[in-house]
């Protein structure tokens, strides 16, 4: 993509964000418009307006550009790594990872805050992908892409069932994580936003600091060898970026898996990127689409929806509209 | 043919088994007893065998077998080794379905549900194939038009099971885990019915699916119809996936894993891999219907769930015991 | 060219590769019982060309006559058994072996429920002997080295039985031994009465081995004929824009076109 193109879309995508941001941080049962919003933030003395844009929407409006940058991200990554288009985070075990150990807790804790459930859903995402990473890396050839997505099938597909076990035996269980499984962002408070931001500030950067090796990885092993990168170690790195993105931004928000699996395709489609461009653009499209449709439901029609139905609901459309118009060679 | 005959003994053994085992286990020689001179052995043990574990395990194997096939199809016509039929939105549609008729006509369930969810499947994988073609359907776009299609429904099961009623919600994810409680002669025959011929059909274009897995313009300069091929193949998968879902609700993994099972021991052509995914499939099943039944009597893991809480312990150490092969 | 010619003929073919008109108004026979190589720089449109005859695009006009009859009228598998076709670089499911490979090569003849014939079994055995494979016919076909992979595919073709074959570029990547190896191969099958068309970019292994070269630029027939009488300096200069020189070759006699060094 020529870099006036890319400096286009991508300026186009951030002032999209801020906007967003603007729009939704006044949505609410304190309706305020995106002007209004930016006075009460740059004003000199904090006005009541402020307090409630900081205090109760900011952290959700954070959350959701978070958690959207990171997981269409990571997804972007999956799909060149393993030079599939089905890829995307959750294969690596993350989500099923996440969810088994949120709701793990949950049935031993009686029902927990979600507080205590972040760092286990974390704990376990980190622990999933490091048990697919060992299946999928043993053997002399190491992580071929056929061999990890096969361990990350077989992990995922056994916590997913262990989970739907725990749930099926306990009511409470089911009630307590059933919204998060959806995808949801309500209620998200500050302490639980900042402790997983880090992670996937740290994966944001690290992902752009790997480019350059990410965007060799689409070629067949022997010729990334030829160019200098060890496949297999690249692999890891990336599945390291992976975790570190996904993580965190799972067990804040539940198992988007529109964002990583879809997105990707979508900007890919819509925009005609190569990787490099593909990455970044990944993650301002993640970040704007989930805003806005986290927003969206609140602001038409009053009623608070999980992000991650709607998120696929608007979005799914959206993407066969694209896939159809482009012409996908068969 | 003795690979093949390996198979059906463990298959043999398996439906022993499931015969057997249960809240009143019934030792061997009663079994055979049962089966063989019903009007001989004690009423209760033939009740037990005939009317309630035999079906079940015969249903168990045939939904097995059809699951092992409709994989086998789909990753041969997608050329994706990671394809299954869940791909074409057959179990998306179904789970939509039923789940919709479980939560807002609770209590009609029994002949409603399997026909909603057939209806739900049917539908979804006919909207996917029209979506996806465009003078004809490459695995590629399918693919991607699978993917939306099933983001779509997915966040219409997500939104019924988040704000439905706990309770129903609960029992409807025991269907949706894949169960057979409750199965009768009646069900075993109308599925039998069902998937024999589809399975026959299928053995019989074993060739065309070797073709279809391969490069495109070889299997057209061989004289093969792609799109017609690729159409009546995939219209075979959808109907073997929609009746077992119809029969026992969504049951992934399988239609995944089966094939690479079968593949490992008798090579990609579909002459052979064909009866082997299903025997796979069949031995898969069974075992799972019958481990989740027993291993926390008198409570029952559905059969779906501990299909992959066995499959995956297993296949893990195939992979593991399989890694220097390279 | 008359309407009663036996082997495949194009008239005035137009043809497209997506929305770019890729051949313009070509109008040739291919000569029955010879090796017939089209060459010509990149993007000139052969192995465009060589897909129209093998039935495998529709052109946007004119037509592809087999026999004086045009290929659209022909069904799929009628044609399969009249012409082979290997594309460049199949693709081919892991772990295939070489012999299963062979034996879809006899999918044309073969019925749904047909069973294995000793007729299928002779065609295979015959295929494989012809390309040296014999030995190898229980190895999977992802084990094997670049040239006889190749080697495996032509089997599979030759299976079919088939009195014309077209291959597309069957020397891609290939050393220079397997090359002519391959070559030598689609020279005896002409021996045998075949007509063989292949696309092939290498000049001087065109020159030495086709009966008769097709010569195409720009999607138009520039030349047709033997090789001496296609290669000659002026033309090569023109098609491919490198001055030569045309020497004889000390073993064929055929052309051989020499680079001119750059001064």
């Amino acid at each position: 993509m020529s870099p006036p193109r890319l400096a286009l879309w991508l300026a186009g995508l951030a002032a999209a964000c801020l906007l967003l941001a603007l729009w939704s941080l006044g949505v609410g049962s304190l309706s305020l418009s995106p002007a209004r919003v930016w006075a009460a933030l740059v004003a000199e003395t904090p006005s009541r307006e402020a307090l409630v844009i900081t205090t109760v929407r900011a952290p959700r409006v954070m959350a959701a550009l978070a958690v959207g940058a990171a997981l269409a991200s990571a997804g972007a990554i999956m799909q060149r790594i393993l030079r599939n288009p089905l890829a995307e985070p959750g294969l690596l075990g993350i989500n099923a990872g996440a969810a088994f150990a949120m709701v793990l807790t949950a049935v031993l804790t009686g029902t927990a805050p979600r507080g205590t459930l972040i760092p286990a859903a974390m704990a376990g995402a980190a622990a999933a992908s490091v048990l697919v990473w060992a299946l999928g890396s043993a053997g002399r050839r190491g992580a071929t892409p056929l061999r990890l997505v096969l361990a990350g099938v077989i992990v995922a597909s056994f916590l997913v069932s262990l989970t739907q076990a725990l749930l099926i035996f306990n009511l409470a269980a089911l009630d307590g994580t059933r919204l998060w499984t959806a995808g949801s962002l309500a209620g998200i408070q500050p302490q639980e936003l900042a402790s997983v931001l880090p992670w996937i500030a740290a994966g944001l950067l690290a992902a752009l600091a790997a480019l350059p090796g990410l965007e060799i990885m689409g070629l067949e092993d022997d010729a990334a060898r030829g160019l200098g990168i060890d496949p297999a170690r690249w692999r890891l790195i990336a599945a390291a970026i992976v975790v570190l993105l996904t993580g965190g931004a799972v067990a804040l928000a539940g198992p988007l898996a529109f964002l990583g699996l879809i997105v990707p395709h979508a900007i890919r489609l819509a925009s005609g990127a190569g990787f490099r461009a593909l990455l970044p653009l990944c993650a301002l499209g993640g970040a704007a689409l989930t805003l806005a449709a986290d927003t969206l439901p609140r602001a038409l029609a009053g009623t608070d929806i999980p992000v991650g139905i709607t998120l696929a609901l608007i979005g799914a459309p959206i993407f066969l509209w694209l896939a159809r118009r482009q012409g996908v060679p068969g | 043919m003795k690979r093949l005959l390996t198979g059906l003994a463990c298959l043999a053994v398996a439906l022993f088994l499931a015969i057997a085992l249960g809240e009143q286990p019934i030792p061997p020689r009663a079994v055979m007893a049962a089966l063989l001179y019903p009007d001989e052995a004690p009423v209760q043990h033939v009740f037990i065998v005939h009317t309630l574990r035999l079906p079940r395990a015969v249903l168990a194997a045939l939904v097995g077998a059809a699951l092992g096939v409709a994989g086998t199809i789909t990753q041969a016509v997608m050329r994706n080794p990671l394809a299954e039929p869940g791909l074409l939105g057959i179990n998306g549609g179904a789970a939509l379905a039923a789940l919709a008729i479980m939560l807002w006509l609770p209590g009609t369930s029994a002949t409603l549900v399997p026909a909603a969810a057939l209806a739900g499947a049917l539908a979804a994988a006919t909207a996917i194939y029209a979506l996806s073609w465009r003078g004809g359907i490459g695995p590629q776009r399918v693919i991607l038009i699978g993917l939306g299609c099933g983001a779509f429904m997915g966040a219409g099961t997500s939104f019924l099971s988040a704000f439905g009623e706990v309770t129903a919600v609960q029992r409807a994810m025991l269907w949706l885990s894949g169960s057979f409680s409750g199965s009768g002669w009646r069900a075993v025959l109308g599925v039998a019915l069902t998937l024999a011929p589809l399975l026959a059909l299928a053995w019989i274009f074993a060739r065309v699916l070797d073709l279809l897995a391969m490069d495109e313009a070889v299997a057209r300069g061989l004289g093969l119809r792609v799109q017609a091929a690729r159409a009546a193949m995939v219209a075979i998968g959808a109907l073997l996936c929609g009746a077992s879902v119809a029969a026992a609700g969504p049951v992934g993994f399988i239609g995944l894993m089966a094939p690479h099972l079968a593949r490992r021991i008798t090579g990609p052509t579909h002459a052979a891999l064909i009866p082997a995914a299903a025997l796979a499939g069949a031995l898969l099943l069974l075992l799972a219907d019958v481990a989740g039944q027993n291993v926390i009597a008198p409570n029952a893991i559905p059969a779906g769930i501990m299909a992959a809480l066995m499959g995956a312990p297993f296949f893990a150490w195939l992979m593991w015991k399989g890694r220097h092969d390279g | 060219m008359t309407d009663d010619c036996e082997g495949l003929q194009a008239r005035q073919l137009m043809l497209s590769y997506g929305r770019r008109r890729v051949i313009e108004d070509v109008s040739l026979a291919v000569e029955p019982g010879r090796l017939t190589i089209i060459l010509g720089p990149n993007g000139c449109g052969k192995s465009t060309l060589l897909r129209a005859f093998a039935g495998q695009i529709r052109p946007d006009a004119g037509a592809v006559l087999l026999a004086g009859r045009p290929l659209r009228h022909t069904g799929a598998r009628a044609l399969a058994r009249q012409v082979g076709f290997l594309p460049q670089a199949p693709l081919a499911p892991e772990g295939i072996t070489v012999s299963a490979l062979v034996r879809l090569g006899r999918h044309p003849h073969r019925g749904p429920l047909s069973a294995w014939s000793a007729a299928d079994r002779v065609a295979c055995d015959r295929a494989l002997a012809a390309t040296g494979m014999s030995g190898l016919s229980a190895a999977p076909l992802d084990a094997l080295s670049g040239g006889q992979r190749q080697r495996a595919w032509i089997a599979m073709s030759l299976a079919q039985e088939t009195p014309t074959l077209l291959l597309d570029e069957p020397t891609t990547y290939l050393d220079l031994a397997h090359q002519i190896e391959v070559l030598e191969t689609l020279q005896a099958m002409t021996r045998q009465g075949r007509t063989v068309l292949a696309v092939l970019h290498d000049l001087h292994l065109a020159a030495r081995y086709a009966d008769r070269l097709i010569l195409l630029h720009e999607g138009r027939l520039k030349a047709e004929g033997t090789p001496a009488e296609v290669l000659t300096a002026a033309r090569v200069e023109d098609v491919f824009g490198l001055p030569v020189r045309i020497l004889d070759d000390p073993e064929t006699g055929r052309p051989l076109p020499i680079p001119r060094r750059r001064v």
